[in-house]
């Protein structure tokens, strides 16, 4: 069970690397891949949301500290995110399918934009912060690859669950 | 029954205990640990990143023999100023060595891997390794390759600094031609890796590929470190000053490595 929990916060760290270094090097289109959220997506899904909040926060920590210039609160709006996803999933969601998957991907990622703004914004009035760059092509592509990078998470997923427990 | 608090609860009470840990200090030393005990991994993957950015940087075979006969032509034009800076140049550096300029100047330096970077319509930042642990101070001048300077420290912590590139909306350095000493006008970042030099009286001879040179008038930024080549120049004779498109000297997708110029009096034991 804690190998289970050390893997996620393992994960969690990775994925926070990626977003806080790596990503910020790589060339567009390939700037716009992602894989934070469709972890977190697949964690609720699966119903281990409590893998999710660790995720997030193992992953937020890092974005926090490597943060360039000013804070993104990224540990709260990240654990926010999966508390929407959560009750959104268990209010609305009538089944776990890759249809299921895609529309709580899309929703995590206009979640993840309209937070992401509202942070922007506060620190721009509260701490001088400059604009955020904003682009309605940039929020679309992500959505693509987010979308993207889940489903392929999700058929990785069913296979190895399927080749583990022998199920058909 | 006893009723399940939500967790949204949970999340905004863990907040406010943050916001109260980060006011006291306390989340700050945490920080710094973290940070201290991540910054091999992060010097790494940053790495990582560089080369696989630097890998798919292509361009076409067209766009590519444009460019270098373009350069070719700059530099053809440019030869006669050449052999004369070149000239300067060794003279300079006989003076210096002569005046052991560094060490009576002050500043001694510090090289930093760049670990993160913001670019887009409005911003050009990067984010280095070192800190104020490392004698580092919000002003300081950043350069890279020959001495060429690349932005300033806008904000630090204990481990790592934000540096904002010339070409950051926010961006504004005094300048003056090189191998004068005089301020004669104002680099102003305009966002998009491009920037804008301002303020340039009239009366002042201003060429396309003139390199200016930092005027000296900030506190932490030495005079004559190279900043950017004149491309076009926007002269009208009814405005008080011309301005001028300049191209940076160092192109922010290369930035991997820059040194820090530090005040020697505050560097650490």
């Amino acid at each position: 069970m804690a190998f289970k929990w050390l893997g996620v916060i393992f994960i969690g760290l990775l994925v926070g690397l990626y977003e806080a270094t790596i990503r910020t090097f790589l060339p567009i289109p390939l700037h716009y891949l992602t894989f934070l959220l469709p972890f977190l997506v697949l964690f609720v899904v699966i119903e281990r949301t409590q893998y999710a909040y660790a995720l997030a926060a193992s992953a937020g920590l890092m974005m926090d500290l490597y943060s360039i210039e000013c804070p993104g609160l990224q540990i709260w709006r990240l654990l926010l995110i999966v508390a929407i996803l959560d009750a959104t999933a268990k209010s609305v969601l009538t089944n776990r399918s890759i249809y299921a998957t895609t529309a709580l991907i899309i929703f995590a990622g206009i979640l993840d934009f309209v937070t992401s703004f509202a942070v922007g914004t506060f620190f721009r009035w509260y701490a001088s912060c400059p604009r955020i760059d904003f682009t309605w092509r940039d929020m679309g592509l992500t959505l693509i690859l987010e979308t993207a990078v889940c489903a392929v998470l999700f058929f990785v997923g069913v296979r190895v669950f399927k080749r583990l427990t022998g199920a058909r | 029954m006893k009723r399940r608090i939500p967790i949204y609860v949970f999340i905004i009470g863990a907040m406010v205990v943050a916001s109260v840990l980060y006011g006291t200090g306390i989340l700050g030393y945490l920080d710094d640990v973290v940070r201290y005990a991540s910054l091999p991994f992060v010097r790494f993957s940053a790495a990582v990143g560089f080369e696989v950015a630097d890998s798919t940087n292509q361009e076409s075979v067209g766009a590519l023999k444009t460019k270098v006969k373009d350069l070719e032509d700059r530099l053809a034009a440019t030869s006669v100023d050449y052999v004369k800076l070149r000239g300067l140049e060794e003279e300079n550096r006989l003076l210096r060595e002569t005046a052991k300029f560094l060490s009576t100047s002050g500043y001694d330096y510090v090289g930093a891997r760049v670990i993160g970077r913001k670019m887009d319509s409005h911003t050009a930042t990067i984010l280095i390794d070192r800190g104020s642990k490392d004698g580092l101070e919000k002003g300081m001048a950043v350069i890279a390759g020959d001495g060429i300077m690349v932005g300033k420290i806008i904000s630090l912590s204990e481990r790592v600094s934000t540096v904002m590139l010339i070409t950051d909306e926010r961006s504004r350095i005094a300048v003056s031609p090189a191998g004068a000493h005089k301020l004669f006008g104002l680099i102003q970042g305009a966002g998009n890796g491009v920037a804008q030099l301002t303020l340039v009286p009239q009366s002042e001879k201003l060429d396309r590929n003139d390199i200016v040179v930092t005027a000296g008038t900030e506190e932490k930024i030495p005079a004559n470190l190279a900043l950017a080549l004149v491309d076009s120049v926007d002269s009208r004779p009814t405005e008080a000053f011309k301005s001028a498109t300049i191209l940076p000297l160092v192109s922010p997708d290369t930035l991997n490595m820059v040194v820090v110029l530090r005040a020697s009096a505050l560097s650490p034991q």
